[in-house]
């Protein structure tokens, strides 16, 4: 690990995406790190696939079916800590 | 052994025959048939203590759980109209629909109250609450009191307290069951009423198609909305089989989904080609012990048969079945997938079903009969609902007469969907006539999201595209001008729409421009708008 930060962090950019993406179409307040994902209606089957997607490309990585799982992704915290861990593997 | 005619009536007589078999599991909760028989034969007679009679409509507003099925069985039984309402819709639309069709009582549970007072507040005709908590094992409910004073709620423990109800209320199979909200072309959505009769022939006919018996395990991953669920409902009390209501959220992953199939040796599953589609992609299934399995059925979209084709080769031993119908008359088609078929094939939506008749009628008004013609699709028979409720206009739209049988007083559907023919007598689903597209598996009138989106007073232009995709079918892309100097953006537009339409009709994403392009004849120039979007939805 390089230890080196630069521009916004990884949750930040997480954060943001799914802000944009789909907090805006919801009457909700945005999101923050610890927001629960799935059980306040935020993401749905389709829209963690595109979340997935997103991940992928961003950090470049291939995310297996069976990641894509519910501690995987119910906070934006759990989504940055599997994409660090699959970092450091 | 009688012929059902009422929809409860499958309950009364699989409580008699399997009485400790499972009739409906949920998470890690269950209720034999006779369980489920006697719960809501108590509930039923509270419901009727309350003022409930014959055809009066009750709201049922729970999420997916023992409560969808306790609720459902009760109203029935006290001879109300069920009337499903999305957990996921906003309130405002909520209310709109207890208003249209004058919801008296709510069924729901405790978790959602806090939208339950929007729902209800100011000229709602609300008068009663009950909260069927059937599904909390002994947690405390949370005290509520409405806040809109002339509501009166009624706690799960004083529903309980109860005897079976009034020994018969009457009831013929020309009786309104219930009633499903659907999308609406001018901007309110429109309640489809169906009856007893139209219900028992799909539930009938379906149960005999995939051979339900005991032991059975039917998986209800549709909302009760959505007429799929009466599948996995019925169809399995009818055979005395069980129900596995699939809560919402546990949907959303595809892995957790199929492991829940796994584990709970689901043998029949009905949904929407979007979900399997999904479960291919992301459900981990060669991982699975899927070897309960024995159906596959999905209706409500054309499922990509690349997709279908991959999907055939992990679960090799099941049967494989197509259905086709719109709400208007649930399935009146079916096919049934034998052999493996080309990427570039589509699916047939097949032969007439459900006792129903189908034919299409060229441009020319004449029947279609020979592969290379196209049609529209009509259906006759015991399924055609009763028409739109408290709009005879759309109704006679839909609803007309019949064009080979002009002096028959029957009404056939006119479905609006084009079709096709094949060499061995299948329909070919084609596409609309109309604005109508789906999305999700859902059938969404550009119209309604357009209207609601004119209904901001900044919005000047709209033009809502459908962008094909191949796990949602379509997305909608909202193209917008607004008046000048209007300070809106994209985010709150979506957030007007959020306010206003259930969740699958909020547009996947919205442009902002300054004035629409236009055909030569000054018409919004849709075919631009979607070549522009053609290569996919942002994002």
């Amino acid at each position: 690990m390089s230890g080196v930060q630069e521009g916004p962090s990884m949750e930040q950019q997480i954060r943001e995406y799914i802000n944009q993406e789909f907090v805006a179409g919801q009457e909700i307040p945005q999101i923050k790190d610890d927001t629960e994902l799935i059980e306040s209606g935020i993401l749905d089957s389709l829209s963690i696939l595109r979340l997935v997607l997103f991940v992928e490309e961003r950090y470049s990585l291939k995310i297996a079916p069976g990641d894509v799982i519910r501690e995987n992704f119910e906070t934006v915290k759990a989504i940055c800590g599997y994409v660090r861990k699959r970092k450091t593997q | 052994m009688k012929a059902p005619f009422l929809l409860h009536q499958l309950l009364a007589e699989s409580a008699q025959e399997v009485p400790d078999a499972t009739a409906v599991r949920s998470r890690s909760q269950q209720l034999s048939y006779r369980e489920l028989d006697r719960l809501t034969d108590g509930l039923a007679a509270m419901l009727q203590a309350r003022g409930l009679k014959r055809g009066d409509r009750v709201g049922i507003y729970v999420p997916k759980s023992l409560a969808s099925v306790v609720s459902i069985y009760s109203i029935l039984k006290a001879g109300g109209v069920y009337v499903p309402f999305d957990p996921d819709a906003p309130p405002d639309r909520l209310s709109y629909i207890a208003k249209d069709c004058d919801v008296r009582i709510l069924l729901t549970c405790s978790q959602k109250t806090k939208r339950v007072d929007e729902i209800i507040s100011k000229d709602s005709p609300v008068t009663t609450v009950v909260l069927v908590d059937c599904d909390q094992d002994g947690e405390k409910p949370i005290p509520w009191t409405p806040q809109n004073s002339k509501v009166s709620a009624i706690g799960w423990d004083k529903a309980l307290s109860n005897g079976p109800p009034s020994a018969d209320v009457g009831g013929s199979e020309a009786d309104t069951a219930y009633i499903l909200y659907t999308s609406g072309s001018t901007g309110v959505p429109k309640g489809v009423m169906i009856s007893h009769r139209n219900s028992l022939a799909f539930v009938e006919w379906a149960a005999e198609c995939v051979g339900l018996k005991p032991g059975d395990v039917v998986a209800c991953h549709a909302p009760l909305h959505f007429d799929i669920s009466t599948f996995s409902i019925f169809s399995a009390c009818r055979a005395g089989a069980s129900t596995l209501m699939i809560p919402e959220r546990a949907a959303t992953f595809p892995a957790e989904l199929s492991k829940m199939i796994e584990a709970e040796r689901v043998t029949v599953w009905y949904s929407v080609p979007s979900v399997l589609t999904l479960m291919i992609l992301y459900g981990d299934l060669p991982a699975r012990d899927l070897s309960n399995l024995r159906a596959v059925v999905f209706a409500g979209e054309v499922f990509p048969v690349k997709f279908l084709r991959q999907l055939m080769s992990v679960i090799p031993h099941a049967r494989f079945l197509n259905w086709y119908g719109p709400t208007e008359t649930n399935v009146c088609t079916s096919y049934e997938v034998t052999g493996l078929l080309p990427d570039s094939a589509s699916l047939p939506i097949g032969k007439a079903s459900s006792g129903d008749e189908v034919f299409a009628l060229t441009n020319e008004g004449n029947t279609m009969m020979v592969p290379g013609e196209t049609g529209e699709l009509y259906v006759r028979g015991p399924t055609v609902m009763q028409g739109y409720w408290n709009d005879p206009q759309k109704t006679q739209a839909v609803l007309v007469k019949d064009p080979l049988n002009p002096t028959s007083e029957e009404k056939v559907v006119r479905t609006g969907d084009f079709v096709g023919i094949d060499q061995d007598g299948n329909y070919l689903y084609f596409g609309r006539k109309d604005g109508m597209v789906k999305t999700r598996g859902y059938r969404v009138e550009l119209g309604e999201i357009e209207a609601a989106l004119y209904s901001h007073p900044e919005v000047n232009e709209v033009a809502v595209v459908p962008v094909k995709n191949e796990l949602a079918g379509n997305l909608l892309h909202a193209f917008v001008s607004l008046h000048e100097g209007s300070p809106l953006t994209e985010d709150k537009i979506l957030a007007y729409c959020a306010a206003r339409l259930p969740k699958y009709m909020v547009p996947d994403a919205v442009s902002i421009e300054a004035a629409l392009p236009k055909t030569s004849s000054g018409k919004t120039d849709r075919v631009a708008l979607s070549a522009r979007v053609s290569g996919g939805v942002k994002g």
